[in-house]
């Protein structure tokens, strides 16, 4: 099926959805819900409407603000808008037959319980025990709570915190989710696809919590409306600038330090919102430890959006990040003579129309985006490796409002571009140029049942075609929610295909250069997930959850493992099967927040190598990789008392693979005749079975206290002083694979932050 | 099942989460790898010896390794020297040497001990046998045609007492100048891969067709051809890669390609068995060569067995001033 076959399928079926309400006769109400202090769209208000005659009908408002509630009687309706920490918004509305009413709505805080509510109502929808067949929404208020050496918190430090994802540690910037690799994660920011996004100190990534609205987190079984990689979705909305007055921020800490800016260029129509941070690192927390810490980052972000009219808006959003730094070891004190250096830049750019046709209840939008990332590895000077992806993006998404049914569809275009030079070490080429075209389309309904509390059964339809390599994949996806009284039931699974893939030398996990390519030399990754889940909210605040997973991964490419002390892309195909667990609970009362989680995870691999009879007596090596993180747990507490914030964070994980050996020698072929005398041989490493060890477990707490303090009526300033490592526990974060030296993740590093905000 | 997760997870932390050590380094038997191909042709052998270290960047004191070789078939037993030998990179490996002339069929069992260890790494490897080659007569008949005319020129050759096919079959022809100038050598491909048929190889070489070959390389008029020689170098019967290719991928991984016990390496042998042999004057002309005696003014001896000289090892053979081919005894 080609592309254009694709788009008039989908023509056709969106007109027919179209008409489908206008022979109904009915009507339907629509529009966007603002906060009327700053002009920003707020997310999750519940718009209710009832009839006076018992019938009851509703929506929430999306990411983006809008709601739209169809299928309506014709008729009058009483509507309420409501919205924890704002007054509900009422008003009577006529609905006259096929009448599409654009009903905009502007809600005021409610200052009597501001304080106190505010919080409660970011978290009514969301929640770390909040789980629904694999989906967490993050908001920036949970990532508030999480201790960092910063005074604005970062949406990885939160995610490190849900049990199934591994991160690489202290440093390197590498999440495993759920047994997925990094590069088998998507991390989409408005839409726009970010390769490689959490920075070389694992606090941090390109995404602070002052620029975020909404983070999903799939943690495996998502819909149709995702592809292009087989593990996990990171879908992030970033919030607009304030259309009504102009504020900003400075904050100054010890890691990172950071200015935003937001403001109406035209107002109620355009604002911008740009954001900028850069580590201090080497300055700050090196000298706090007396200790080298190689690392500089720096992420800028910014966002225009534009009002267009009642029934369209537009947005405009860039990001670009850089990493440089020495993972692991530092064997020169020069900075620009390190020999063993990593370097990425992340650029991001895409802009977004959101329209909503007067004469249809259909909302849709249109994403241009342009992705790229650059990775360097090697001597400062001259980087030895050398990697390049980017990414051109052309794809719009329709929701059809069917009453009670919602049908979602989109097409797709990609164009990519994988460049790179490794000196011979991949697959024995030492440059490489691929393109590759990518185009699909996916439908995705989503029907509510009468059922128990609320039935929501969402199946999916995928399809990606690769006109260049004559490859088609159809991925079914299947997602649904069961609500019945306190209880949720979830279900998920699908069908996943990974066509780009990034090669990185998990040998060694000080390595965090990625090669990007094609799946050309082995078959297209592919992974079958399949997960359940059961939710229990009790009305005094509490949440349990519990949730299991099933991960089926064929055609995976891992390093061909060689005795040799170097860096290897050279592939070996692989299958790998993951099986996990999450129990989840979670407590609001009052000033106190907290919760309390653990994972546990198999994450095992089946190599294919030809050398494997010959090395081992067998023909499949059976291996946990380095991110099997058999159990992890853990625990969060936050409480506020007298303007003063407590938060406190425990985190444990069993100890991970890696491979042990006998020692070093150095290796001479010898293969006829040689003269022992003149060959030095080359440094061998004597492993033993791959990843047959375990290191020793890690665990560690955070502490953060923090206040605010008002210092006029347009600055407020909150200073925090936080402990990192508190018990300076001495974790390992890997064992050099060619030096098989140990390498410790971050000491006891206390720190001490401001943040002002101006308004 | 939450209790017990958590109840899991505490007491995980509690039992082992406190130990942070890691030992990376597995308890082994094994200290040394050597590695050295014994050469029958030479009267002095080497070995490398390295210890092996826990760290990468370990500097290993050699003084107190020691190498020794017993011969199992006549319980010799020679003790090696050590030397430090700086390689063309800087580095330095620790080498052990000793003068010692390797007889066929005998096996050597290649003893290193030291490092603080009682452990004795050892191999045994096998001389390989010196095999037999028979030369063949030559001949060569000369065909006019209206054309021109073409010789066609025959000669076998067989080597017999192979345990195993050669590394390598290497063929030159000699010339000569004048009777006090150097030789020139012409190294020729050798253009069959035989295959071992028992114990034996056997082919026939077309003379008529590499003399053609040799015209750009050498003034065949003007120059005086001496001889032919042949060279087949043995490894010995250790020497089998598994998979039967020599990959430097595939063989690194420790084990895999050794005979070392409480070790590491490979401890192999080599022989190269050269053959001489001049061809008859009449064939010489025939094929258009310059024949010595027309060259130099003298006309070959005839010793016995003239076209079939006995086996060299040795890796050329030394010509005597009629022309006639010897070989440097064994």
């Amino acid at each position: 099926m080609n592309g254009k076959r694709l788009v008039r399928l989908a023509l056709i079926a969106s007109f027919s959805l179209a008409a489908l309400p206008a022979a109904a006769q009915t009507a339907t109400l629509r529009g966007l819900v603002r906060d009327a202090d700053d002009g920003l769209a707020l997310v999750g208000v519940n718009i209710a409407l009832d009839d006076g005659q018992g019938g009851l009908f509703g929506n929430a408002s999306n990411l983006d603000g809008f709601y739209t509630v169809s299928r309506l009687p014709p008729g009058r309706y009483f509507l309420s808008a409501s919205y924890l920490g704002y007054a509900t918004h009422r008003d009577t509305l006529d609905l006259a037959p096929d009448e599409i009413l654009t009903y905009n709505i502007e809600m005021t805080t409610d200052d009597q319980v501001l304080d106190e509510i505010l919080i409660e109502a970011e978290k009514e929808t969301v929640g770390a025990a909040a789980v629904s067949a694999g989906l967490q929404t993050i908001r920036p208020a949970d990532i508030d709570n999480v201790p960092t050496p910063d005074v604005s918190g970062d949406l990885v430090s939160y995610i490190q915190t849900i049990p199934g994802v591994v991160s690489s540690g202290d440093q390197g910037g590498q999440l495993f989710i759920r047994g997925g690799e990094p590069s088998q994660n998507m991390v989409l920011l408005d839409g726009m696809l970010v390769y490689q996004p959490f920075h070389l100190i694992g606090f941090y990534s390109a995404f602070p919590s002052d620029i975020l609205n909404s983070s999903d987190v799939y943690a495996g079984g998502f819909g149709a409306r995702f592809g292009g990689k087989i593990s996990s979705v990171i879908d992030i909305s970033a919030r607009s600038g304030s259309k009504r007055r102009f504020g900003g921020a400075v904050s100054l800490a010890p890691f990172v330090s950071g200015v935003l800016f937001e403001g109406p260029l035209a107002r109620d129509r355009v604002s911008v919102l740009l954001s900028a941070r850069t580590s201090v690192i080497e300055q700050g927390a090196s000298r706090l430890i007396d200790e080298p810490l190689p690392y500089s980052f720096n992420d800028q972000f910014g966002k225009l959006h534009v009002n267009v009219s009642q029934n369209h808006q537009a947005s405009v959003t860039a990001l670009r990040s850089y990493d440089r730094g020495t993972v692991g070891q530092v064997l020169a004190d020069d900075p620009n003579s390190r020999v063993d250096e990593v370097v990425w830049r992340n650029e991001a750019i895409g802009a977004r129309y959101i329209l909503l046709p007067v004469r249809f209840p259909v909302a849709a939008e249109v994403l241009l985006s342009r992705s790229r990332v650059t990775n360097e590895f090697g001597p400062s000077l001259s980087p030895s490796r050398f990697s390049e992806s980017s990414q051109f993006e052309a794809a719009t998404n329709v929701t059809h409002y069917l009453g009670r049914t919602d049908v979602r569809w989109g097409v797709y275009l990609r164009s990519s571009q994988l460049e790179s030079e490794f000196g011979g070490t991949f697959q024995n080429l030492s440059s490489d140029v691929e393109f590759v075209t990518e185009a699909g389309a996916y439908l995705e309904p989503e029907f509510q049942v009468d059922f128990g509390s609320g039935l929501v059964v969402q199946p999916g339809l995928r399809v990606q075609t690769f006109p260049s390599k004559s490859r088609t994949f159809l991925e079914p996806r299947f997602r649904s929610v069961l609500n019945w009284g306190f209880h949720r039931l979830s279900f998920a699974a699908g069908i996943y295909h990974q066509e780009i893939i990034g090669i990185t030398d998990r040998r060694d996990a000080g390595d965090v250069f990625t090669a990007w390519t094609t799946s050309r030399f082995i078959d297209v990754a592919e992974a079958v997930h399949v997960l359940g889940g059961y939710q229990l909210s009790l009305p005094f605040g509490l949440k349990f959850s519990l949730e299991g997973y099933i991960k089926d991964l064929r055609n995976l490419s891992t390093a061909e493992w060689t005795a040799f002390p170097r860096f290897t892309t050279r592939l070996q195909p692989a299958d790998g099967d993951v099986r996990g667990a999450d129990v989840r609970v979670e407590l609001s009362a009052g000033r106190f927040y907290g919760f309390a989680n653990y994972g546990y995870a198999e994450v095992e691999y089946r190599a294919r190598q030809a050398s494997l009879p010959l090395w081992y007596g067998v023909d499949e090596l059976v291996f946990t990789p380095p991110h099997d993180r058999r159990h992890q747990a853990n625990a969060l507490a936050s409480i506020t008392i007298e303007k003063f914030k407590l938060a406190m964070r425990w985190q444990y994980g069993s100890g991970l693979p890696f491979s042990e050996a006998l020692g070093f020698d150095e290796y001479l072929l010898l293969d006829g005749p040689s003269d022992v005398t003149s060959d030095p041989g080359e440094t061998r490493v004597l492993y033993g079975l791959p990843y047959q060890g375990r290191l020793p477990d890690y665990h560690r707490i955070d502490v953060s206290l923090e206040r605010p303090l008002n210092i006029s009526d347009n600055v407020a300033a909150t200073v925090q002083v936080a402990v990192t490592n508190a018990y300076d526990r001495n974790n390992v974060f890997y064992v050099d694979l060619f030096t098989l030296r140990r390498v410790d993740q971050l000491p006891l590093i206390p720190s001490a932050g401001i943040k002002l905000e101006f308004k | 099942m939450l209790v017990l997760s958590l109840a899991l997870a505490v007491a995980a932390v509690l039992l082992g989460g406190c130990d942070d050590t890691v030992n990376a380094i597995l308890e082994s038997n094994r200290n040394i790898s050597m590695y050295a191909t014994l050469d029958m042709n030479a009267d002095t052998q080497f070995v490398r010896i390295v210890p092996i270290r826990e760290t990468i960047d370990e500097v290993v004191d050699g003084s107190d390794y020691a190498v020794r070789s017993i011969d199992l078939d006549n319980n010799s037993i020679v003790e090696w020297q050590d030397s430090l030998v700086t390689f063309s990179d800087g580095s330095q490996g620790l080498v052990f040497f000793a003068p010692l002339r390797l007889f066929p069929q005998h096996t050597y069992r290649i003893e290193a001990s030291g490092g603080g260890s009682n452990l004795v790494t050892s191999a045994e490897t096998r001389i390989p046998p010196i095999p037999s080659v028979t030369i063949g007569e030559d001949s060569a008949e000369k065909f006019v045609t209206p054309n021109g005319f073409f010789v066609v020129s025959k000669q076998a050759v067989e080597w017999t007492g192979l345990e195993r096919e050669p590394l390598s079959i290497e063929q030159w022809y000699r010339f000569r100048r004048t009777p006090r100038s150097a030789f020139t050598d012409i190294n020729f491909p050798f253009p069959p891969d035989p295959e071992l048929q028992g114990d034996r190889i056997a082919f026939e070489l077309d003379l008529a067709a590499d003399k053609i070959s040799l015209e750009d390389s050498v003034d065949t008029r003007r120059t005086a051809f001496i001889g032919i020689g042949m060279r087949i170098t043995i490894l010995n019967a250790e020497f089998v890669p598994p998979g039967g290719v020599f990959d430097s991928e595939l063989l690194v991984q420790p084990g895999t390609f050794s005979n070392v016990e409480n070790g590491f390496g490979f401890i192999g042998a080599v022989g190269r068995f050269s053959v001489e042999w001049v061809i008859s004057e009449p064939t010489v002309r025939t094929l258009g060569y310059l024949p010595v005696s027309d060259a130099f003014g003298k006309r070959p001896s005839e010793p016995a067995g003239y076209g079939i000289t006995k086996l060299c090892s040795t890796v050329k053979g030394e010509v005597v001033p009629d022309g006639s081919i010897a070989c440097t005894a064994q």
